[in-house]
């Protein structure tokens, strides 16, 4: 187990250390030459390589784990009784004291919302879809957004 | 049901939305129409593989357009999924959910959760408020530039199955060109998140992402859902201290209804259903369950597997074989063939786009001496978009009513700049090609061309704008896009040297320090122009400079000749004065 989580966190760090480590001196570059490039595909690779090794290497680890059958031991442990108390007294206070018949209510106005809010729903749709708001997705989706993905 | 069979579930989830396999090896995204329907889970719609578009992100981009048009159709499609599935799309399918659980089976030290982490889970709706709604409704309405808050400074899904995605393939190798600083963090950002999934169950789920607090609060009111049978409960608190995430009571707004708990129950107090439908039934049966009601759920089961495998095996095919045309463009532009292809192509362009003749028929640095100095700029170099190309002549009209002729601006460092409305970085560097035409104009020829995907009326943004650069736009792709390679990424900017050779194509973002260096590179050209008719100018004066020497030599020769044929005479005749004949001696 601690092999592991050493494994994950060098991975994690040396991965880090990587890109900061070549945004820096691509930085300094690019105060000489603007047009410079911060990252090339070639530094990137080298500059990734001891990372992705020690990815691998977790990777190989967690294989050989699971085929011994290895298992974190307090992994299926239940959290302590301590910490959920206030939402188990509650679960307990709340669900015995309805009563059938307020549940039934409570299922009937429950319906009418969903349809409400189904019926909502489609309008919205279709207004969406004449006010051109489902265009502005297509354009937005159909586009690569550089700058959602972190490209820049 | 067990949980192998929610885990199959978040696998064809993920296959579904990622059903453009092509587009792994292409690298390029899909852009059919089918990209306008919202997925339920969290999945980029940059991924090369996505074939719907991601909520987060269509919300982010409807908010930031909210001057524009009200985003209904957002909203109706997030009442549609809160109404039928809320958090049940999280547990079951949700490929980031998947990742993470995945990342969570790598067999280290699980962090519990405790009451910081239940702290913690409200870290979301902060996110939510400030990265999905503030962010781009600030920039959106104040600004008129989409900056989808949440993507750029967050996102994990983004750029793991956005940029890591495209960059790794080697078309894309282009893109390098764009990283900076918001990659180098959101890489970052993505590691650590990585990692506390290994540690901490769920941690992006749980702590950080908006799409799961948006589902939450339609929990209580979703069709979909694990419910408690009041009868059989005994408020043990099992199911909650077992489950993973940070409810306090099952079906609450951090419940994923992943039907862990089903399992957990002693007393078979929960199931997992649609309504009245029982979808899971703990081991002991619902209360309400017949036996005849299991055999016709098996049933109903198989077909649903058969129907959801037809389906899949559609999809597959339809992205992968028989795509849009648009789409197959895409990916074929990108290939090698296709690039050494493109001067062959520009061959067929229309009239108006199409590449003038080789007017002089010269080389370059050949005799120019007695041409046009115009046709000095000529340029022997193949036609085409890449960088040493010539770029093909085209004339735009401008939304000033001007007309912009390449051809006309031969001598002229010229900027082309593909950009657009919706695009933020786009909108963002504009500036810097007003302030730099400003200080060029005369040396300088400028067209920003908009993409021919238009959500708004691009002349009315640019009369609030206040830009006086030659806008045009490109409305059908054939013109000035094809002409300079323009994608379906922006911004692009191209950069033309005196003679309309290609200096630079990139999609990149720019800024005046670029723009600057770009201009130099391309007035080298000039400078060796210039040089070269200084060089003729001056040879002329030497030429005669040296004529005159001669002359003069000449003439002092002659002198000399005749002073020595007279000396001779004088030998012959007197005999002496022989000291001043050899000193007039050339």
């Amino acid at each position: 187990m601690s092999v592991q989580s050493i494994v994950c966190i060098l991975a994690v760090i040396l991965l880090a250390g990587a890109a900061i480590g070549l945004y820096g001196k691509g930085k300094a570059a690019k105060s000489e030459d603007p047009t410079a490039y911060i990252y090339t595909r070639e530094s990137a690779i080298s500059a990734a390589a001891p990372g992705v090794f020690m990815l691998i290497a977790g990777l190989g680890f967690s294989i050989a784990g699971a085929v011994m059958g290895i298992r974190d031991e307090n992994e299926d442990k239940p959290a302590s009784a301590d910490v959920c108390g206030e939402g188990m007294k509650r679960a307990a206070n709340d669900y015995p004291s309805k009563k059938p018949e307020d549940a039934e209510t409570g299922k009937g106005r429950m319906y009418k919302i969903r349809l409400v809010v189904l019926i909502v729903a489609l309008i919205c749709i279709i207004a969406g879809i004449a006010n051109g708001n489902m265009k502005d997705i297509l354009i937005k989706a159909i586009n690569i957004c550089t700058e959602c993905i972190g490209l820049g | 049901m067990k949980d192998k069979k929610r885990r199959l579930i978040q696998l064809y989830s993920a296959l579904l939305y990622n059903a453009n396999l092509k587009g792994f090896v292409s690298g390029r995204i899909y852009t059919g129409n089918t990209k306008a329907l919202c997925v339920p889970g969290f999945n980029c719609y940059s991924c090369p593989g996505a074939v719907g578009a991601c909520p987060l992100g269509s919300l982010q981009a409807s908010l930031a357009a909210s001057g524009k048009h009200i985003g209904f159709y957002i909203v109706g499609i997030f009442l549609l999924y809160g109404l039928i599935a809320g958090r049940t799309i999280c547990g079951w399918v949700c490929p980031m959910g998947l990742i993470q659980e995945i990342l969570h089976k790598i067999p280290t030290y699980k962090l519990k959760k405790s009451r910081v982490t239940r702290a913690l889970s409200y870290l979301k709706y902060l996110i939510l408020a400030l990265f999905v709604f503030a962010i781009p409704l600030w920039y959106g309405l104040k600004h008129d530039m989409a900056v989808p808050g949440f993507c750029k400074y967050i996102c994990p899904a983004g750029t793991f199955e956005g940029a890591m995605a495209l960059l790794s393939n080697k078309n894309n190798s282009g893109f390098f060109g764009m990283l900076g600083i918001l990659f180098t963090r959101k890489f970052v950002i993505m590691l650590i998140i990585g990692l506390a999934c290994v540690f901490c169950y769920r941690s992006f789920c749980r702590f950080l992402c908006p799409l799961g607090a948006l589902y939450g609060m339609f929990n209580k009111l979703a069709l979909i859902g694990v419910k408690v049978d009041m009868d059989r409960c005994n408020g043990c608190g099992l199911c909650v201290r077992k489950c993973k995430m940070d409810v306090k009571r099952v079906g609450d707004h951090e419940c994923i209804h992943c039907g862990h708990c089903i399992d957990t129950c002693a007393q078979g107090a929960l199931s997992l259903k649609a309504g009245e439908f029982i979808l899971k039934a703990p081991a002991k049966g619902c209360a309400d369950d017949t036996e005849q009601n299991v055999e016709k759920r098996k049933r109903i089961e198989k077909i649903a597997w058969s129907i959801a495998l037809a389906v899949l095996v559609f999809a597959l095919l339809f992205y992968n074989v028989f795509a849009d045309g648009r789409d197959k463009k895409d990916a074929a532009d990108n290939t090698p063939a296709a690039q050494t292809a493109k001067s062959d192509e520009v061959k067929d362009l229309p009239s108006d786009i199409r590449p003038e003749e080789n007017v002089s028929g010269t080389e370059t640095g050949g005799d120019t001496s007695g041409q046009d100095p115009a046709l000095r700029y000529e340029s022997s170099a193949e036609p085409g978009y890449n960088v040493g190309e010539r770029l093909p002549d085209f004339t735009a009209e401008c939304f000033d009513g001007s007309t912009f002729t390449l051809s006309e601006y031969k001598g002229k460092v010229v900027f082309i700049n593909l950009w657009a409305t919706w695009c933020g970085p786009c909108v963002a560097e504009l500036p810097y090609f007003n302030e730099f035409y400003h200080e060029h104009g005369d040396d300088v020829a400028m067209l920003a061309c908009h993409s021919p995907l238009v959500s708004e009326d691009v002349k009315e943004f640019l009369e609030d704008k206040g830009w006086d650069i030659p806008f045009t736009i490109d409305t059908d792709g054939e013109g000035v896009f094809k002409v300079t390679g323009g994608s379906n990424t922006l911004p692009q900017t191209i950069v033309l040297n005196r003679k309309g050779e290609v200096i630079y194509n990139e999609i990149r973002s720019v800024n005046h320090e670029m723009l600057e260096k770009l201009y130099e590179q391309a007035s080298g050209d000039k400078t060796a122009v210039e040089t070269e008719e200084n060089a003729v100018e001056e040879a002329v004066p030497e030429d005669e400079a040296k004529k005159d020497e001669a002359e003069s030599e000449a003439a002092e020769t002659d002198t000399a000749d005749e002073a020595v044929s007279e000396a001779a005479d004088a030998d012959m005749e007197k005999d002496d004065d022989i000291d001043s004949t050899q000193d007039s001696d050339p």
